[in-house]
């Protein structure tokens, strides 16, 4: 895992460094990220994260060579309560943006999924192989990509795996821009610009209002904006 | 001066990090006191710098852990608190969860 901070401390970038394994995501990789993001959390200075990989691939999700490993399902449980790595990414109060390029498979996609924003490259391939190995996807997709494309469609990309490419993802809305490979990282960089123009606080309290208030009726939701509009105004 | 809570504090040497936890204490570069970032003063000329390379991301404790920082700035630094050396602080061992 690399650490960075550019921009003069405003942008964070985290890179997933595997390459030999095509980023996939073992134990160290899981201290390693929740470190980089527990950083991120805690310096005021960050207002965007830029999240990518290292080699050909952004992420092919779960170390397979660990699966069955963990000391018991209880253990398993204490050890992502303890270890929190996808709640630490979710909740930041930064301005997170997946810059992803070939692979991103199982975790992988959740993570990006997971991210404010995904901008990926010509190459970038995107599937949900979980259920195809009696599993359900573990990194929040059940839940991410319905809220992102709708119940029937993600059900789809759960139940049959099927993998999408840049442009489908694009069109599905879960991409939000599609570029050359050789741009990927300058395109992550200058969108995660325009948002460390903003200050941290009203960053977050943006994020608060569009992710609170997704899960709440409309009347609930406005009524949130209503609160946090005030703080917001006298940063 | 105390290691306050959220305040940036630099070295001689350029290193800048973040208190997460405070305490009542001094943090200092072996016997130089670190500056908060905001103060406004510096470092006169020809204060040396610690020799340890602190590394960005990484977080140090107090030797009984009540204070903590982290660096988001790396540089040479003797990274003390009330004059004892602060140390790396590791991630506990955790199994795999899968």
């Amino acid at each position: 895992m690399l650490y960075d901070l550019i921009d003069g401390g405003h942008i964070a970038v985290i890179t997933l460094n595997r390459p030999e394994r095509l980023n996939a995501y073992n134990t160290a990789m899981r201290d390693g990220l929740y470190e980089a993001l527990s950083a991120v959390r805690d310096d005021p200075a960050v207002r965007a994260v830029i999240v990518r990989g290292n080699g050909p691939a952004f992420c092919t999700g779960g170390d397979v060579t660990e699966f069955g490993t963990a000391p018991s399902a209880s253990r398993a449980r204490e050890v992502r309560w303890l270890r929190d790595v996808w709640g630490t990414l979710w909740r930041l109060p930064a301005f997170t943006i997946a810059a992803v390029h070939g692979y991103a498979v199982g975790g992988g996609f959740e993570m990006a999924l997971l991210c404010d924003h995904c901008i990926a490259s010509r190459d970038a391939q995107f599937a949900l192989p979980e259920t195809a190995l009696a599993m359900i996807p573990g990194v929040g997709g059940t839940q991410t990509l319905p809220r992102l494309i709708g119940w029937g469609r993600a059900l789809h990309l759960v139940l049959t795996g099927d993998r999408l490419d840049a442009g489908a993802a694009h069109r599905l809305g879960l991409v939000a821009r599609v570029v050359a490979p050789s741009r990927l990282f300058g395109a992550a960089r200058a969108m995660a610009r325009r948002v460390a123009r903003i200050d941290r606080p009203l960053v977050e309290r943006l994020k608060r209002a569009v992710a609170d208030g997704l899960d709440r009726p409309l009347s609930d939701g406005l009524a949130l904006e209503r609160r946090l509009a005030p703080a917001a105004g006298s940063q | 001066m105390a290691a306050q809570l959220g305040k940036i504090y630099v070295s001689p040497g350029g290193m800048q990090l973040i208190v997460t936890k405070g305490g009542p204490g001094a943090l200092s570069d072996g016997s130089v006191p670190l500056l908060r970032a905001d103060s406004g003063e510096k470092f006169p000329d020809g204060t040396a710098a610690g020799t340890q390379a602190l590394q960005l991301g990484k977080r140090y404790k107090s030797p009984d852990g009540a204070v903590e920082v982290l660096v988001n700035k790396p540089g040479p630094c003797d990274l003390r608190y009330e004059g004892q050396a602060m140390e790396l602080k590791e991630a506990k061992p955790l199994p795999s969860s899968d």
